[in-house]
């Protein structure tokens, strides 16, 4: 594929750019909602290839990482529903994971969260969105994240008092 | 009992170490990655990839989904604006003119450097305070650019490092000229750890002769570190380490000499060897005069070396320590040094040669053509392989020529400059009773003020 079909294709070189600009930044996204990179650059790329069918439209009216992004998030709860993947998606990134955090405990814990409560745990956390964002993007009601973010956090033995306030 | 803030740690820490390559150094050759691993550059690729498959898969049931995407992400963005994703693209977007299908070429829309760029774009006198002529070497940080001051033209007698932080320079020393040689020019300075090094010739005459100079980082006294003749000084670049000078010369071949005095001496395995940037020096194919292919990266100081492979049809391949950039007619052809990510870019962007701007970017020339009185049209552009971004040189002068400089450091440089005060200015006359008329561009004003791109103030992709 040469890149200068793609611009024709797509009417300019902004969606490339994009592409290049925050590719990493949706590659890291994937990478913790999904638990490791096969599937981070499948979700990562399968937005994408949704984006650039209305890039045209998107690319005005709204941010266009944003969409990206809830795509990623909805994609990750219904491929699994839909496929039911076998393996286990528990790998540590490579390089030294030190457990001075006890991160890569929790991070393998985290696998062993049914796909929607990692997904909200990831939008809440990671994102550090509002449950009524969250809420919108996964089309669920607000009560629902408040409860899969509860039994998320029991799983994995994480206190949710701190920053319980600010979120409501 | 975890508290939210593990949590919240993990994920960055996770997130953080996805998109890095594998961490034991030396386990793989530089540029190879574990297969699957998250590279952003391959991204556009896959994507495209994608699409082909999909072609063959139902239609109807993707165009729904995507119509069903559509609503929710316009009420997302609602919520959005009060604050929620800081994320935004790097890019701006350009409002389209029309919202029917492109007809014919799309036009290759490019920015001012300065607009993509900002903060890499910056201004400083071309002059020091005594009236010398500055001539920027290159960027040894973002804000700081090293230039050589000329008592006359070319004739470089001081080593000053402008910072476009404070609009201050500050002299290093003074590049003096060796005792009894006539004609001497100070030639490329390379950027060193610990020491600034150079070397000069007395190019306007038939001697086969050169000299190497240092002179510490933190500024004091040059020192004439040795002198060569015959084929040796047919020094094309060089390099300096904290104990010896390094050099390659055009026939190919890479020398060096102790910086505590020394006789120079061959290093070994270099035949055909051209530095690129010590430690690095490049190998080329067979093939034309100025059109050759490199085909091997030599790490001098680990001995590693990396083939390159060109692709069919591909001339001037030159590489840095992560990419390559070639011809392919009148396109421009980047790829990775494993040779993976390999991508023409679009037409309109001409390869212009010449080596990587701060071993990084790749300089093209715009197609002839527009109208540069109403439209931007650079003089050239700068094209980013991490991020896909391409900034614009410069811009065309309606009137005549229009000039730009390219620092003159031995290594590649991070900078180009221009005046923008100069202007291109055409004069013609009749030369002959039948009427030919004959023209000549020349430029006039500025002199005053450089503009500095200094690609080393352009962020690493994140």
């Amino acid at each position: 594929m040469q890149r200068g079909a793609l611009f024709k294709r797509l009417g300019g070189v902004e969606f490339e750019d994009f592409v290049r600009a925050r590719g990493p930044a949706l590659l890291r996204y994937g990478y913790v909602l999904s638990g490791n990179p096969d599937d981070a650059a499948d979700l990562v790329q399968e937005a994408l290839l949704k984006l650039s069918d209305t890039w045209r439209r998107v690319r005005n009216k709204d941010n266009p990482e944003a969409y990206v992004r809830t795509i990623m998030a909805r994609q990750h709860i219904s491929w699994w529903r839909r496929r039911r993947r076998e393996h286990l998606t528990d790998d540590v990134p490579e390089g030294s994971y030190t457990d001075r955090h006890a991160t890569g405990e929790l991070w393998r814990e985290l696998a062993s969260l049914p796909r929607k409560q990692r997904t909200v745990l990831v939008l809440r956390y990671f994102e550090d969105l509002p449950d009524q964002e969250i809420a919108d993007i996964l089309g669920i009601s607000c009560g629902t994240v408040r409860s899969q973010a509860f039994r998320a956090l029991q799983t994995l033995r994480v206190r949710p008092a701190m920053l319980e306030r600010r979120r409501t | 009992m975890r508290s939210e803030e593990d949590l919240i740690r993990t994920l960055r820490t996770a997130a953080d170490q996805a998109a890095q390559p594998p961490a034991a150094p030396g386990s793989l050759p530089p540029g190879s990655l574990r297969p699957g691993s998250l590279r952003p550059g391959s991204l556009s690729h896959a994507v495209a990839a994608r699409r082909r498959a999909r072609r063959f898969r139902q239609r109807a049931q993707v165009a729904l989904a995507t119509a069903a995407v559509v609503i929710v992400a316009g009420g997302t963005a609602a919520v959005l604006s009060g604050g929620g994703w800081q994320a935004q693209p790097a890019v701006t977007v350009d409002e389209p003119t029309e919202d029917k299908p492109t007809v014919g070429e799309p036009r290759l829309q490019v920015r001012p450097a300065g607009e993509v760029w900002p903060g890499a774009v910056v201004k400083m006198p071309a002059k020091a305070a005594d009236g010398w002529k500055y001539r920027p070497v290159t960027g040894i940080s973002p804000t700081e650019v090293l230039v050589t001051a000329e008592s006359s033209f070319e004739k470089a007698g001081r080593l000053e490092v402008y910072d476009t932080s404070t609009g201050t320079a500050r002299v290093v020393g003074e590049m003096p000229a060796p005792e009894g040689v006539k004609g001497y020019f100070s030639q490329a300075v390379e950027v060193g750890e610990k020491y600034y090094a150079w070397y000069g010739e007395s190019p306007n005459n038939r001697d086969k002769w050169a000299d190497f100079w240092i002179m510490p980082r933190e500024g004091g006294t040059a020192r004439q570190v040795g002198e060569v003749t015959g084929d040796l000084s047919r020094v094309e670049r060089i390099g300096v380490t904290d104990d010896h000078l390094v050099w390659s010369v055009r026939q190919g071949g890479v020398y060096r000499i102790p910086l505590a005095g020394g006789a120079p001496e061959k290093i070994d395995d270099t035949d055909g060897l051209h530095l690129t940037s010590w430690p690095l020096a490049a190998g080329y194919a067979p093939g034309k005069s100025g059109e050759k292919n490199q085909n091997r990266v030599v790490n001098l100081e680990t001995g590693q070396s990396t083939a390159v492979e060109a692709a069919p049809g591909t001339t001037q391949l030159t590489c840095a320590t992560d990419w390559c950039f070639g011809a392919q007619r009148d396109r421009t052809v980047v790829q990775r040094i494993d040779g993976s990510d390999q991508e023409q870019l679009p037409e309109g962007m001409e390869f212009f040669g010449g080596e990587l701007l701060g071993e990084r970017f790749a300089l093209v020339s715009p197609s002839s053509g527009g109208d540069p009185a109403g439209d931007y049209i650079p003089v050239r552009m700068v094209y980013d392989p991490a991020t896909g971004q391409i900034g614009g040189v410069h811009r065309r002068s309606p009137e005549g020529s229009t000039s730009y400089g390219f620092g003159t450091s031995s290594s590649p440089t991070t900078i180009m400059y221009w005046d923008e005060d100069k202007k291109g200015h055409r004069e013609c006359r009749t030369t002959s009773p039948a009427g030919n008329v004959s023209c000549q561009s020349t430029e006039r004003g500025g002199g005053k003020e450089f503009t500095v791109l200094n690609t080393l103030a352009i962020k690493p992709a994140s």
